[in-house]
């Protein structure tokens, strides 16, 4: 039905999209049967129907064969699973040695897909050539896998068609069980929440080792049985202890420890969190105070000045790291997920035990939520730094700020050694880029304003672009308002369908318009106004309105990275003048490259 | 995702571009033209060897290196397929522009006779003019935007300028309020009023400068002895709005200049190719052989 120029329909909402629309009424009744949904408390979920309802919308059963995947190492979580039936194996150790994750077939040129058919023997050739210290080094890393490393087994990942979906399996299931450290679930257990809760990347892999029968869960419906009290203590335990020992051994620093070292370094670490998950609208409340009252708001996690007696790895989030400058406090750097605070005090105090320990040089402040894991200075010193290279322990502190005897007022100030400008690093942190990881650059030194950027993007997406040229400004850059594809995607938080999903694979957030219902809480939330709400207009162009309330259907509109493109965003390859770039902002390392070059 | 930086091959050979190693993508560029202009004269010297009408060869080639030239602005409306960025076309297109007008001297001279050929020259080297405009304009256009305040886009530019305009009148009102700071609102109705609400004349917006904008800032200040503290104040905040309304009035010169250049070297070529189409098929028509 029309009315001139609008079309009517009916508003589309939260469910109108099951998780699986064929799941059977039976199922719903015997899964709450099963712990652990027998044992949470049914009325806390009057709000959303029932707990059957969350189940019948929110989840889906899934029947495995031996050697199915049903959560690998590296891709974005958005799902939880329960064990109902059967045995799956967790595998503690990565199955594919830097591997990076397998590039999709669309990103692949044409001389990558011919390299495909070619045979390689490359999965025999893993250490070889390497120097023999790191054969060793490469070959302890093994030593957490059964049987001889040698002969291991490298996992080929296969696909099928199971009920119309793609899945992934691993032939010979057996011998990748004997090759590779793995932990039996069971009836009951939960897994991958971790990297649904966080929006982060699963750091195992799990495979059906048995007939299994697993539920998934989407975070949307996971969020919701967390009002269970108990069900969030059982998650929220699970999360700061079973991700610990993984995330050491990722930590470039930890490769040379031994498994006996690496269990004894997370018994004794402590994980601790700072600020608010949900830091996005306390940063919106407070971008309007300035630099100084802001960082003093900030949680902060180490002081300078006094003893360090800790090193601190940061898991998850940003810290701030900065010193006191006069009155107010000066950004020297910002570290994210795997960096270390502090390790260049206890290094001087390993080089010199006979000396009084340094003092932290700087503080560590939260920005918005982090996620620290704290290591005894103790435990450091006795088991972390004897197994580290010489050469991999920071350089000495020649001329401390700080030591034992309090501050030094002659010592240089640290900005002099960070490799970004301090002013530059505070607008980063300030405007909370730090977040980005494929950040719309604008050298304004080269653009002309000609629009070609938009007209391309636009042109990619029936007409309407999906960024807007403009946004902060530092001195000649501009970081456009486009989306960053967060490290932190708080947009994710509080999408009632999940239509707002990070992909697997690209790590490309995107927005499935088949499931938006234009609810505003993905637009709302996001910090850097990068999503904008769009009405929608049927093919002859005519604005679609409700049928009840007859106010516009609208739906969440960002940039996707030209997914559907093979040569990449075309916003990028559009601009005739170099200047529209994309750049990893969560690290500062990128970003010195680019700047480096522009100087030269 | 962990995605490097660079990772495509265009983005390395833009950032291979910038910058010190510019010198090494330039030189395989110019080696490229130089090859290309000894084959030209190459493959002349062989058709004049074997009696031919020397003017096909160079005839066609200039024509191939007009299509690949015009080739630009076809890749700047495809998206969909795996092309190369726009900037490494563009590039091309430079440096294709410098053959292209060896090849036109090869050929034609630098004017020929008869009134299409004419055309055709006084078109090419019109083209060639403009081009040269465009590329001047491009590459010098961002440093005067920067200087010009803050980056704005073009669409939004005439709504600030009647935001700027508004606070400007509202500023007014607010002075004739007192006697002491009257004369700003004087200065307005008399001066300013004019400059807020109406466009700049066409020559500033062929080559804008900061003429205008210095004499009323000049002016605002000479009224300074006449004011109190109070008066000082708007007085400051009135001389901010014109340096603003004027940085917008230069942003849109600039902005619409470089449009202009490209649009009129865009028309240019598709008068040059039906011209072109002419000439060809009239010179198979009557000339006596290849």
């Amino acid at each position: 039905m029309s009315a001139g120029s609008t079309v009517v329909r009916e508003r589309p909402v939260r469910w109108d999209h099951p998780l699986d629309p064929e799941m059977l009424h039976r199922d719903i009744g015997w899964l709450l049967s099963q712990p652990p949904f027998s044992e949470l408390n049914p009325n806390l979920f009057l709000s959303h129907g029932s707990l059957a309802n969350i189940l019948r919308h929110d989840a889906r059963i899934l029947r495995c064969e031996p050697g199915d995947v049903i959560v690998r190492e590296g891709d974005y979580g958005s799902s939880a699973f329960v064990v109902l039936r059967g045995s799956v194996r967790a595998f503690l150790v990565s199955l594919w040695e830097k591997r990076g994750r397998p590039e999709s077939s669309a990103q692949l040129g044409i001389f990558q897909r011919l390299k495909q058919w070619i045979p390689s023997d490359k999965t025999s050739q893993v250490g070889k050539g390497l120097p023999e210290g790191d054969q060793q080094v490469l070959n302890r890393r093994h030593a957490g896998r059964r049987n001889a490393p040698q002969s291991r087994t490298i996992p080929v990942q296969q696909v099928k068609t199971v009920e119309g979906r793609s899945r992934i399996f691993l032939q010979d299931i057996e011998a990748v069980v004997a090759d590779f450290q793995s932990e039996p679930l069971g009836p009951g257990h939960i897994f991958g929440e971790m990297a649904a809760i966080t929006r982060s990347p699963h750091r195992f892999t799990v495979l059906a080792e048995t007939p299994t029968v697993v539920l998934e869960i989407r975070w949307q419906g996971l969020r919701i049985l967390r009002r269970d009290a108990g069900f969030k203590e059982y998650l929220d335990e699970r999360y700061r202890h079973s991700g610990l020992q993984s995330h050491l051994r990722e930590t470039s620093l930890f490769r040379f420890l031994d498994e006996s070292t690496i269990e004894q370094l997370a018994s004794e670490a402590r994980l601790e969190s700072y600020g608010d998950m949900e830091w996005f609208a306390e940063y919106k409340q407070s971008a309007s105070q300035d630099i100084r009252s802001r960082i003093e708001h900030e949680p902060i996690i180490a002081i300078e000045g006094t003893e360090a007696n800790d090193l601190y790895l940061i898991r998850a989030g940003f810290a701030r790291v900065s010193f006191e400058h006069g009155r107010g406090h000066q950004t020297v750097a910002y570290l994210g997920r795997g960096q270390m605070f502090g390790l260049e005090e206890l290094a001087q105090s390993f080089r010199n035990p006979n000396l009084k320990p340094l003092p932290y040089q700087a503080s560590l402040r939260a920005l918005g939520f982090v996620d620290v894991i704290r290591i005894p200075r103790g435990i450091v010193t006795s088991l972390l730094f004897p197994q580290v290279r010489r050469s991999e322990l920071p350089p000495p502190i020649l001329q401390p700020r700080y030591d034992g005897g309090g501050r030094v007022v002659e010592a240089p100030s640290p900005a002099a050694e960070t490799p970004l400008e301090t002013s530059l690093l505070e607008f980063l942190v300030d405007e909370r880029l730090i977040n980005g990881q494929q950040t719309m650059l604008i050298d304004l030194d080269r653009c002309t304003g000609c629009d070609e950027c938009i007209k391309a993007c636009a042109t990619t997406h029936q007409g309407i672009p999906r960024f807007i040229r403009n946004g902060p400004q530092y001195g000649p850059l501009m970081f456009a308002h486009a989306c960053m594809h967060c490290v932190d995607p708080v947009c994710m938080i509080g999408c009632p369908t999940g239509a707002i999903a990070r992909n697997p694979d690209s790590g490309v957030i995107s927005i499935d318009p088949n499931t938006c219902i234009g609810c505003k809480t993905c637009s709302e939330s996001c910090p850097y106004e990068n999503i904008v709400m769009i009405q929608l207009v049927d093919q002859q162009g005519r604005k679609m309105v409700d049928k009840e309330s007859n106010l516009p259907i609208l739906q969440a509109s960002k940039c996707d990275l030209c997914q559907k493109l093979t040569s990449g965003p075309a916003c990028q390859n559009a601009c005739p003048h170099q200047a529209l770039f994309r750049i990893d902002t969560s690290d500062t390392k990128p970003f010195q490259v680019w700047l480096s070059k522009k100087v030269a | 995702m962990n995605r490097s930086f660079p990772t495509t091959l265009g983005e390395k050979i833009l950032l291979s571009r910038s910058g010190t190693s510019s010198r090494v993508l330039i030189r395989p560029a110019w080696i490229l033209m130089l090859l290309g202009a000894g084959l030209l004269i190459w493959m002349r010297s062989y058709w004049i060897a074997r009696l031919g009408n020397e003017a096909f060869v160079t005839g066609y080639a200039l024509l191939l290196i007009c299509f690949a030239l015009a080739a630009l602005g076809i890749r700047k409306r495809i998206h969909a397929f795996r092309l190369g960025p726009v900037a490494v076309w563009q590039s091309a297109h430079h440096y294709l522009g410098a053959f292209c007008l060896f090849a036109y001297v090869l050929h034609a001279g630098f004017m020929p006779d008869g009134w299409i050929e004419s055309i055709l020259g006084m078109l090419f080297w019109t083209i060639l003019g403009t081009g040269f405009l465009s590329w001047y304009v491009n590459r010098n256009s961002p440093r005067l935007l920067r200087a010009a305040g803050p980056a704005i886009l073009r669409s939004d530019i005439p709504h600030a300028k009647i935001l700027v305009g508004e606070q400007a009148c509202q500023l007014a009102i607010q002075a004739a309020g007192s006697t002491n700071s009257a004369v700003i609102a004087d200065y307005y109705r008399t001066k300013l009023a004019d400059f807020f609400s109406t466009s700049r004349p066409w020559l500033y917006r062929t080559f804008p400068t900061g003429k205008k904008r210095r004499q009323l800032i000049s002016d605002l200040e000479n009224l300074e002895r006449y004011l109190d503290d109070r008066g000082k104040v708007l007085m400051e905040r009135m001389s901010q709005l014109v340096h603003d309304r004027d940085d917008l009035d230069f942003q849109s010169a600039i902005q619409n200049r470089m449009r202009f250049c490209a649009a009129l070297h865009t028309f240019l070529l598709g008068a040059f190719t039906v011209f072109v189409i002419a000439h060809v098929w009239l010179a198979h028509q009557y000339s006596s052989h290849w």
